[in-house]
């Protein structure tokens, strides 16, 4: 929230209802509050899709920190081409596969930790266990995907955002992620039918 | 049709779901990030005793921050140079305004509050208006006060 210079608060201008455009804007110009928003508004996606690309909870911490140190350090030559949000997810995804090539040359094995319990203070336990049930055969089956169709996947599915924007991300072309997202698809929903 | 069905259900989960490591993790993230290195160029200041220099990211948030209280103009770059010495030579303010703002008094303010904000952060007694060549350019209109 911004004073005015009289005194008054300037309505519309609350740092976490803001147009992502003008957080960009000002979180460049050094408003650490601006950049605390777009952390929070974007890093449970960001978060979400690193943890499922690198199944590894420190792995995914190191990604997420890293990115958003990137964002902040570069975030006075962002111009807006793409959207604040597609931008973040092309920083993220840089660092996910920067750290698949380190992973790979130091030949970690890769055990899915699954973080998620159920939640005690749900209202319906039975519903809650479902639905982390759900959730982890979801993130069983992606594990078993490839690194290209995971991400388009869960860029397009889970994310919401276009084969263009995914191939910007993924530095594809649109038609790759076609076909990746097609391959995803097909082994999803095989592997979810066995589910129960 | 039942595998297709259980996959839409769990991605709408997934879509909904913030991970608990997220959680403990967020506050950390914003600390750890405004600490990373932003290349920037350092910028002497004079005090009774002797000198200060702050470097140029530092000045222009603080001249950012004294336009924030303008009800119909918002900055969009700031960015100023330095004299081989590395005093503060020329600012340069580049702003979106509010539709129906009359530009020049707008232009006055903000080259005001510009120069109160470099005094105080390079220390000189007066605001350096005479000295420090501040340049105002109006790089965008726009009729939604959101966007400012």
């Amino acid at each position: 929230m911004r004073p005015a210079r009289d005194g008054r608060t300037v309505l519309g201008m609350d740092d976490e209802g803001a147009p992502d455009a003008v957080l960009a804007r000002r979180a460049a110009l050094h408003d650490r509050a601006a950049f605390r928003a777009i952390v929070h508004r974007h890093g449970p996606a960001l978060y979400r899709y690193a943890r499922r690309m690198l199944d590894d909870p420190e792995d995914t911490e190191d990604c997420v920190q890293e990115a958003f140190a990137a964002a902040w350090t570069a975030l006075p030559q962002f111009e807006g081409r793409s959207s604040l949000r597609t931008w973040l997810f092309s920083i993220t995804a840089h660092k996910v596969r920067s750290l698949q090539r380190r992973r790979a040359r130091t030949a970690r094995p890769l055990p899915f930790t699954p973080d998620e319990t159920v939640d005690p203070r749900a209202v319906d336990p039975q519903r809650s266990l479902e639905h982390t049930d759900l959730l982890n055969a979801l993130n069983a089956a992606l594990r078993e995907l490839p690194s290209g169709p995971r991400s388009a996947w869960l860029l397009r599915e889970v994310e919401g955002l276009s084969y263009e924007e995914i191939a910007q991300i993924s530095a594809t072309s649109t038609s790759t992620v076609r076909g990746r997202l097609h391959r995803a698809r097909a082994h999803l929903v095989t592997r979810m039918e066995g589910w129960r | 049709m039942n595998g297709e069905r259980i996959l839409t259900e769990a991605t709408r989960a997934l879509r909904a779901h913030t991970d608990a490591g997220w959680i403990a993790l967020r506050d950390d993230v914003v600390a750890a990030a405004v600490r990373a290195f932003r290349p920037a160029a350092p910028v002497r200041g004079h005090l009774p005793g002797g000198e200060l220099w702050v470097t140029s990211t530092v000045l222009v948030g603080q001249v950012r921050a004294a336009l924030d209280g303008f009800p119909d103009a918002a900055a969009l770059r700031i960015t100023c140079t330095t004299t081989p010495d590395g005093d503060l030579d020329r600012l340069t303010v580049e702003v979106v305004a509010l539709y129906g703002t009359a530009l020049v008094p707008l232009a006055t303010r903000i080259r005001l509050a510009a120069a109160d904000a470099v005094a105080a952060t390079l220390g000189t007694a007066e605001p350096p208006v005479a000295r420090v060549h501040v340049d105002v350019s109006v790089g965008d209109v726009t009729d939604d006060p959101s966007d400012l």
